[in-house]
């Protein structure tokens, strides 16, 4: 297969996280909408400026992102509706490299926003696509829960993986989230006790395995390498990114995805290795996804979850390998496609010094990786990217 | 509180509480195909069918659910439910009516009805039926 080229000469800055709550009366539209003017006040730039976006958002209808461009008295000559769930965000940052790169657009946002008001969720997730609608949701009407609960129980028969080994990454997510202000659960703690003792949802699944949906947005900017330095804005560079959909398809279960195909080429193209990394953001919409994120991009060997955990702190300021280090989404919820993003966004905190309470020290290098869509049993899309420090800090 | 209605597509007709199981098999390349769709997912031949199946098949993973969205289901919880891979080529996910089963029993999976009578697939342990495992 042939290799990607490179992402020579395009950046990321301005990371932008907003309006966390647990339930909004405000549409996706005011989440994306507000993103987009906080980019802009963050950037010092004018709107007028940004002539390409990529959006993503489950809480449209009956809206496209096309309507969006009136609603914000915005003119684009690049415009993409990325509607991979979990996997957009990388998707985000591919797409709109690739149109800095080729001159298709100068500064291209990239937002994911949605919104959580009463009901919403199981509104989504009851007519979610017709394979779910016909062969998943009828057996229990229990939404994602079922097919990765599924999951989780098969993977932790394959790999003798036990609930506390999960518990391992989601207790250390709850301390991440205790030093990044806007997380929704970052102000109650999370001992291993307490994980184990919790209530069951779809076993082997209990409550701290499962994310709280709520609303929020998730943005930042692609532009050249020379608008950064020109705008002073601290900036990261795309070492390489991927993405696949349906990789493995003959699998009678998911316990692997698109990373285990196209890590290594991943890494080649960024002549890095796992060891390299100093922090990794998965998608944890289940602990389960994470481990196969993990594995997949090579950061233990397959099957070795449980040694992984036990070995390595996951903590972003306990030396080992910081992960999901805002509290990711099992601590600082899930608001729709805005999740998507979330990875991304954290980690161009992280590279540019920009957290604040989580900030981990010296990070040259992360991994962003992306996961989403069940349509039926499993997760269809996967990407990943690796992202490094870039210039004009401070 | 309102009726619970599922949409399986599954075909059993309208009385008929039990009945082997059927599936969407293409009459050009013979893939059996589930979830059902539009054409074949292997060869894209406009040729599917329901056609009945053997419903033999191995349990891949088991779930017990302790909340569901609809809350005409609520009185049934724990509902468990597995996956299964069926001889003839799909994974199915269907409700297990003996909760002992485990991950790699064989099992048959056949077409029941559930508590608000909309057809589903139903796996029970091989030798059993689905009218058996109901009544234990």
């Amino acid at each position: 297969m042939k290799q990607p080229q490179d992402y020579s000469g395009v950046v990321l800055t301005t990371p932008v996280s907003y309006g966390y709550a647990k339930q909004s009366d405000k549409p996706a539209h005011w989440y994306i909408g507000s993103v987009l003017r906080e980019l802009c006040q963050s950037a010092g730039i004018d709107k007028k400026e940004i002539d390409g976006a990529a959006f993503s958002s489950f809480g449209l209808a009956p809206d496209s992102v096309s309507f969006l461009t009136q609603h914000y008295n915005i003119t684009l000559r690049w415009l993409e509706q990325l509607p991979f769930g979990g996997a957009s965000g990388v998707i985000a940052l591919r797409r709109a490299a690739r149109a800095v790169q080729c001159g298709d657009a100068e500064i291209v946002a990239c937002i994911g926003g949605d919104t959580a008001a009463a009901g919403s969720f199981r509104d989504l997730v009851a007519d979610f696509s017709r394979f779910s609608n016909s062969a998943a949701y009828p057996y229990g009407a229990a939404g994602p829960n079922a097919p990765f609960a599924l999951i989780t129980a098969a993977y932790m028969q394959r790999y003798n993986v036990s609930r506390e080994d999960f518990g391992r990454l989601a207790v250390a997510q709850r301390h991440n989230a205790q030093h990044y202000a806007p997380a929704l659960l970052g102000g109650k703690p999370l001992t291993m006790p307490q994980y184990l003792a919790a209530r069951p949802i779809a076993e082997p699944l209990h409550l701290f395995d499962c994310v709280m949906p709520c609303a929020g947005g998730e943005g930042f900017l692609v532009m050249s390498e020379q608008r950064a330095r020109d705008l002073k804005l601290p900036f990261v560079t795309i070492a390489a990114a991927d993405e696949r959909h349906n990789a493995f398809a003959e699998d009678p279960l998911q316990l692997r995805s698109g990373w285990s195909e196209f890590a290594g080429g991943l890494y080649r193209r960024a002549a890095l290795a796992p060891s390299d990394i100093d922090l990794v953001q998965t998608y944890d919409d289940y602990p389960v996804i994470s481990a196969l994120q993990l594995e997949g991009l090579g950061f233990f060997a397959e099957g070795e979850f449980s040694q992984f955990v036990a070995a390595t702190a996951t903590t972003f300021d306990g030396g080992g390998l910081p992960h999901n280090t805002s509290g990711g989404q099992l601590s600082g919820g899930q608001a729709g496609s805005a999740a998507g993003y979330l990875g991304v966004v954290e980690s161009l905190r992280q590279l540019t010094d920009s957290a604040v309470d989580n900030q981990v020290a010296n990070a040259q290098h992360a991994v962003v990786s992306g996961y989403g869509m069940i349509n039926y049993d499993r997760g269809l899309c996967s990407s990943a990217c690796i992202l490094s420090r870039g210039g004009a800090h401070g | 509180m309102d009726k619970f209605t599922a949409h399986t597509l599954l075909p059993l007709a309208a009385g008929k509480q039990h009945a082997t199981l059927q599936l969407q098999q293409c009459g050009h390349c013979r893939a059996v195909n589930y979830p059902a769709r539009d054409l074949c997912g292997e060869c894209l031949a406009d040729q599917l069918s329901w056609q009945p199946q053997s419903g033999l098949g191995k349990l891949l993973a088991v779930s017990a659910l302790h909340y569901s969205l609809e809350p005409a289901l609520h009185s049934e919880l724990p509902i468990t439910i597995g996956s299964v891979k069926l001889a003839v080529g799909p994974v199915v996910i269907a409700y297990l009516r003996q909760t002992q089963l485990a991950i790699g029993d064989s099992v048959e999976v056949s077409i029941g009805r559930d508590s608000a009578d909309n057809a589903v697939l139903i796996a029970t342990a091989l030798g059993t039926s689905a009218q058996t495992a109901k009544e234990q």
